[in-house]
């Protein structure tokens, strides 16, 4: 699979501080059409990891890539190549909803015509098409999670980053972005995913990356991780609590 | 057991330095008297509450209660609020003051009691917090000739003051000049309550006695005001007693009527504050500057008997009607939204004279505009011009340059017979590339910009295309009125557009210089 992953995240150790990294020797892959979850407790290195890969903090060891080429490489191809829904929206307030959508278009280089039909597409199925022409400050926190999510599914990349996008959402929402976000998937386009609603992810995700204080302590598909943890035929968040809480008191016996 | 390791202080910290290096640049502030006015006001959860004396079974309870609850606290709100080690309400004692250079009357570190006291120091702190950011502005204000034009237009005002004492011109309408001077600063009320969006959750339990925290707001707001309109009868005093030397209406009398009116609106519009529908608060509003008006016409205009009547009917029967529309208690999101908006005018202010770190940039809807920005060409390297362009007939620039144009352009009806119109166009040109120049720092934190498949010099490139055609728009409609000049005068008139033209051409290229500089030493 390395040969064709789309991300690529080798040997990451980084944080905030450079004698204090946050994250050690993160290594795992996203391939083209794959849904993976990370998963971990507040504070685990998730946002931090998501934060190497969108290119705003540069790694103190190892590598981030994105169709086998770094930021430093051709950093024009690796942003067009990634959209990201952030964990809090970030709005400019002197845009309305659909303006968001037209400056993300422009930006990714979506033809008009394109723009025109995805963007009706998406603010009807995100119920925000009376919302359509409001400014930014007049939207509840989930219509800015809307607006953040609209803007990544215009971009139409090879690669999505999802911080924790279901928080906010209304169930309607949850349930249409799960829905779009597997229509994406089968297109081709690969999705790395953070998210605590792991009842949810669990039947989305391909595989999964479970993290803790900043080390990967188990990754693979849901089979690989039961078997890992000795807990077969049991749910994703029952075998995370045991995994973690075991991961405190020294790993699984 | 291992559940006790998962919540250990590496991973609060570690939040915390996710939270405080968040996405969104300026969040969180990490400054420590930020720190300490967070701790002050998180003692504002119910067990930080000291409610009358420990004998009470209940208050015991809360304040067992409380160090957890602070706790819980700290950690969910992950802004950095390491100091939370005294239990809640302890160790308020006056004989243990410590010098007074920190602000509040307590040791550092320690959670301000919820008292009468504390909150009043609670505010002061936050006054004085935001001074302490305000204040080192001063000598940029005073080098950018602010005083050197106040103490010039002192001078002015000085001379033009004692020639028309000395000389009162005929027939001058000073009862109404009277009313119009006096009644504006009468019935303007505004309160500094330094409130922010996280009082909802800390101060909410202790509404019942956020009283203490308004006072001095209340007394702040009245105070200021009513010293200014006070000085401002005393200079026009003389004036009006030369005009109508055989009035009723005494200076004494004048203060007081000033005094209580300032009082009564005040409380007037506190209490519209307070109004739960907005519809209602903006009618009083109305309603207290009409009355304004018509306090101070009833003053000068009728017999004193009837006039003290009128204005005492008139008093009473507003104290009735302010009580009748439904009110909150503590009118939490209004007076965070009104807060807010203040802070910023200050800080816009500010920006008039040095470089100050904006805010939250003023929004207009402006749907006239809308249509603007259509026509850029849809391609990548063009997609920064469509954001540059929309926040600008959106935001506070195109308001400025609009203004100085429209200004310009009456000078310009007056001047253009002379070289000095095309001095004046000039002039105002000038200045609004000036104030343009202000584009460069419209978004320069925005995540998006960084995230966005954006070419490197395609901020810069939109920025002085936007500042440019600005600056041409401008310049040719302030010219508009050498037209009527263009068959008498055709050198002046083309002249002075060539020049504005050429003048807007150096202006942006002289920009562009700067701007690729100012990016250099920003990377």
């Amino acid at each position: 699979m390395s040969e064709q992953a789309i991300l690529k995240v080798a040997a990451l150790t980084g944080g905030y501080s450079v004698n204090k990294p946050v994250l050690h020797d993160v290594d795992f892959e996203v391939g083209p059409g794959e849904m993976v979850g990370l998963i971990g407790l507040n504070g685990a290195g998730k946002s931090t990891t998501m934060k190497h890969i969108l290119g705003l903090m540069s790694p103190k060891e190892g590598e981030v890539r994105i169709s086998g080429a770094l930021l430093k490489d051709n950093p024009d191809r690796y942003r067009a190549s990634l959209a990201f829904v952030p964990e809090s929206p970030v709005l400019y307030e002197e845009l309305t909803v659909r303006e968001h959508m037209e400056f993300t278009a422009r930006a990714y280089g979506v033809d008009q015509a394109v723009f025109e039909e995805r963007a009706e597409r998406l603010l009807k199925l995100f119920y925000m098409k009376d919302k359509e022409h409001s400014l930014s400050t007049h939207l509840s926190k989930g219509m800015k999670q809307k607006v953040m999510i609209m803007c990544a599914f215009i971009a139409r990349p090879p690669l999505y980053v999802i911080d924790e996008p279901f928080l906010g959402l209304d169930p309607l929402g949850i349930r249409d972005l799960l829905d779009y976000m597997v229509e994406v998937n089968r297109e081709g386009a690969s999705i790395l995913l953070s998210s605590h609603i792991l009842s949810t992810i669990e039947n989305y995700c391909n595989r999964f990356v479970i993290l803790h204080k900043g080390r990967i302590i188990v990754q693979g598909t849901l089979e690989d991780i039961r078997t890992a943890s000795n807990m077969p035929g049991a749910p994703l968040e029952d075998i995370f609590d045991r995994l973690v809480r075991a991961e405190g008191a020294g790993g699984i016996q | 057991m291992s559940g006790r390791g998962l919540n250990s202080g590496g991973e609060d910290r570690r939040e915390r330095e996710e939270n405080q290096d968040s996405l969104s640049p300026g969040r969180v502030s990490n400054h420590p008297d930020d720190r300490n006015a967070t701790q002050a006001s998180e003692s504002g959860r119910p067990g930080g509450v000291q409610r009358g004396s420990s004998a009470d079974p209940k208050a015991q309870g809360g304040s067992s209660a409380s160090p957890s609850i602070a706790q819980k606290g700290a950690a969910s709100s992950g802004d950095g609020s390491e100091g939370i080690k005294a239990p809640m309400g302890a160790s308020f004692a006056a004989k243990q003051r410590p010098p007074a250079t920190d602000g509040l009357p307590w040791p550092p570190g320690t959670i301000a009691p919820m008292t009468a006291e504390g909150m009043a120091a609670l505010r002061g702190k936050r006054r004085s917090l935001f001074l302490s950011r305000i204040l080192p502005y001063t000598p940029y204000i005073i080098q950018s000739g602010l005083a050197v034009t106040t103490m010039l237009l002192l001078i002015l005002f000085a001379a033009w003051y004692t020639s028309i004492l000395q000389n009162v011109p005929e027939g001058l309408p000073m009862s109404w000049i009277m009313v119009a001077l006096l009644f504006p600063l009468t019935a303007w009320s505004s309160f500094r309550t330094y409130m922010k969006p996280a009082d909802t959750v800390f101060l909410l339990p202790v509404e019942t006695q956020m009283r203490a925290y308004f006072a001095p707001a209340w007394r702040a707001g009245v105070m200021g005001k009513l010293l200014v309109t006070a000085l401002v009868l005393l200079v026009a005093w003389p004036i009006y007693i030369r005009v109508q030397p055989d009035d009723h209406a005494n200076l004494w009398a004048s203060l007081l009527l000033v005094l209580i009116l300032k009082l009564l609106f005040a409380y007037g519009a506190w209490q519209e504050h307070r109004m739960v529908s907005a519809r209602a608060a903006a009618g009083f509003a109305l309603l207290r500057w009409l009355l304004g008006i018509g306090a101070f016409a009833a003053w000068f205009q009728l017999p004193v008997l009837t006039a003290a009547l009128t204005l005492l009917i008139g008093a009473v029967l507003y104290g009735l009607i302010l009580r009748f529309p439904p009110k909150h208690r503590v009118p939490w999101e209004r007076l965070i939204a009104v807060e807010r908006a203040q802070a910023g005018r200050a800080m816009r202010m500010l920006g008039w004279f040095v470089d100050v770190p904006t805010q939250d940039p003023r929004v207009y809807r402006r749907r006239w505009l809308s249509g603007v920005g259509r026509s850029i060409p849809w391609k990548p390297e063009e997609a920064y011009r469509f954001l540059l362009t929309r926040a600008f007939i959106r935001g506070d620039l195109l308001g400025m340059a609009v203004r100085l144009s429209v200004v310009g352009f009456i000078l310009m009806l007056l001047a253009r017979v002379s070289w000095l119109g095309g001095a004046l166009l000039l002039l105002f040109t000038f200045m609004i590339g000036v104030q343009l120049n202000g584009l460069r720092r419209q978004h320069m934190d925005s995540l998006w910009l960084s995230l966005y498949p954006l070419q490197e010099d395609s901020r810069r490139r939109a920025g002085l295309h936007v500042m440019l055609r600005v600056m041409l728009l401008s310049a040719v409609f302030m010219w508009l009125p050498f037209v009527l000049t263009l068959p008498s005068d055709p050198a002046l008139a083309l002249g002075s557009l060539t020049a504005a033209l050429v003048l807007a051409w150096l202006m942006r290229s002289s920009a562009e210089r700067k701007w690729r500089k100012l990016e250099g030493e920003d990377d």
